[in-house]
């Protein structure tokens, strides 16, 4: 199968790009002829310490199928080679907060495609075929997102209790789009039920960076009557992958 | 007026809704009672510990908690700017010992960076493999415990009203400063409820300013977190200072409902002979997982 893949992602508005917190794989574009594609979007929590490492060390795992108590302990083994003053210590040691979401996209033995998908925490995975939403994983809707969602922790014995970890799959086909989101602009995406689809398009449209910070900006800056932002000011970042034809 | 009569003006349409940052950051003052009755014993936590031992531990964990909530990879983001001010027997005044000593308000990351002394604690910590095991950690201390003197909380307030009608004339669309007062709850130059409700109707864009009392007693009622009834409270400082609290903006009210208390409308932001230090918790600065502790 031939797979094609783009990235996009910007910091939150007022922050730099050595600030942006979630990560993705991959994060160039991409070309493959291949039997099996694996990708993932990251997004490391605003309130842990080295999150950014951390969403790194989750989507470079999962495309190398990396054990999670192996990504634990690179976490673990890069702070520990960075001397601390007292605060940065007690928050290193609460232990960095990511949400993942990984697809795998396989060719079967006669040729028939199909995926597999993980999440944990609030990233969302849209499938799109002939214009039309087909596939939203999690199911889930505007409302589902809040603040406090439950990540993976870059720590054992630091998280009340592991998150759960949801997956899915399906068949696809030569002509499908997988669009993988970051949560803000997934709560942006579902925010009005009868304009997902219309929204989906418009990303999966996105010819250039520029056009996608034109969207963010023109979205963040967008407010309703109580001063909410249509997209919530959030590092985004969107994973594009398409099946040729 | 007797309590009873006194009522708050609930401002619900208030959103509460400004973000957080270092381009629009937001203000905290704490107030500390440093008068004489703080010599009093604390609860019934321990036979010798003092109330005014109690507010010191009270307050350095606020700020140990406040710089930590702001503390990112590269060091600490300044999203709070921070006075301490202290009131007793010797007046009204600024309250940090060391490097900080006599200073009004200050970034969070000068807080984070001056503390007057870093002191070795122990505690226990889960050990990964179901059992216990002793930890030693840094504990930062900015504040001695004092106690000397009457309780000026009327002037008290009213300093904090000049700090913070300041703030507000530099930051109108900031999220609303936070004042926490930790005290017995005994003023001694009159009835602090107009004073305090001044404080409290002061209002940036997105908010009214949130006034938190923090009652520290030699009672060995049992601790009380965010009570929204009066009626549940042990003496008459105690519903004084639950009075001129503020009631939870909703988010905040939906976070401690999630941590299993019962909430309503009239939830208000007091705490008796408890901890505060959840307040700092629930300042909304981007994504807390609802799994880190």
């Amino acid at each position: 199968m031939k797979v094609s893949s783009h990235c996009f992602r910007l910091p939150k508005q007022g922050n730099s790009l050595l600030e942006y917190e979630d990560s993705a794989w991959p994060l160039d574009p991409t070309e493959l002829d291949c039997q099996s594609f694996r990708c993932a979007v990251a997004d490391g929590a605003t309130e842990s310490s080295f999150s950014d490492r951390w969403a790194r060390l989750l989507v470079e795992g999962f495309n190398r199928q990396v054990d999670l108590a192996d990504l634990r302990q690179a976490w673990q083994d890069e702070i520990s080679t960075i001397e601390l003053p007292w605060y940065a210590e007690q928050k290193a040691d609460s232990g960095a907060y990511a949400a993942l979401l990984g697809l795998v996209i396989e060719e079967g033995t006669g040729s028939e495609l199909s995926f597999k998908a993980s999440s944990v925490g609030d990233c969302c995975l849209f499938q799109i075929r002939e214009k039309k939403r087909i596939m939203t994983f999690p199911d889930f809707t505007f409302e589902s997102f809040d603040s406090t969602p439950a990540l993976l922790s870059s720590r054992t014995g630091n998280s009340r209790e592991e998150p759960e970890e949801l997956t899915t799959g399906g068949d696809t086909e030569p002509g499908d789009s997988f669009v993988l989101l970051t949560d803000a602009i997934a709560s942006w995406t579902l925010r009005h039920p009868a304009r997902v689809e219309e929204r989906l398009l418009e990303l999966v449209s996105l010819q250039s960076q520029e056009e996608f910070q034109g969207l963010v900006d023109s979205q963040r800056n967008n407010r309703d009557a109580e001063g909410r932002p249509a997209m919530k000011n959030d590092d985004v970042t969107l994973l594009l992958i398409e099946i040729k034809t | 007026m007797p309590i009873r009569d006194r009522k708050v003006v609930i401002r619900l349409f208030m959103p509460y809704i400004a973000e957080i940052s270092r381009t629009n950051p937001s203000c905290f003052v704490f107030l500390i009672d440093q008068s004489g009755s703080m010599q009093d014993p604390f609860g019934s936590l321990t036979g010798t510990k003092t109330k005014a031992m109690g507010v010191a531990d009270a307050i350095n964990r606020l700020l140990q908690n406040l710089v930590i909530k702001c503390t990112k990879s590269e060091g600490i983001r300044d999203y709070y700017y921070v006075s301490v001010i202290g009131y007793g027997g010797k007046g009204v005044a600024p309250a940090f010992t060391g490097p900080l000593k006599g200073k009004e308000l200050v970034k969070i990351s000068e807080i984070g960076n001056n503390p007057a002394r870093l002191e070795e604690r122990r505690r226990s910590v889960e050990d990964g493999q179901g059992g216990m095991t002793e930890q030693t950690f840094k504990f930062p201390v900015w504040f001695d415990p004092t106690s000397y003197g009457g309780t000026p909380m009327n002037a008290a307030f009213q300093k904090c009203t000049s700090i913070i009608v300041k703030w507000l004339a530099e930051h109108p669309n900031c999220f609303p400063p936070i004042v926490i007062n930790i005290t017995d709850g005994e003023s001694t130059d009159g009835d602090p409820f107009q004073s305090a409700y001044d404080l409290m109707t002061l209002s940036s864009a997105d908010g009214d300013v949130l006034l938190f009392n923090l009652h520290i007693s030699s009672s060995n009622h049992k601790p009380i977190e965010f009570p929204d009834s009066e009626a549940v409270l042990p003496d008459a400082h105690a519903k004084l200072l639950f009075s001129m609290s503020s009631p939870l903006p909703e988010y905040m009210r939906t976070l401690v409902g999630k941590e299993g208390i019962l909430v309503s409308y009239n939830t208000r932001g007091f705490v008796f002979n408890a901890d505060l230090v959840s307040v700092i918790r629930f300042l909304d600065i981007g994504t807390r997982p609802s799994n880190m502790r």
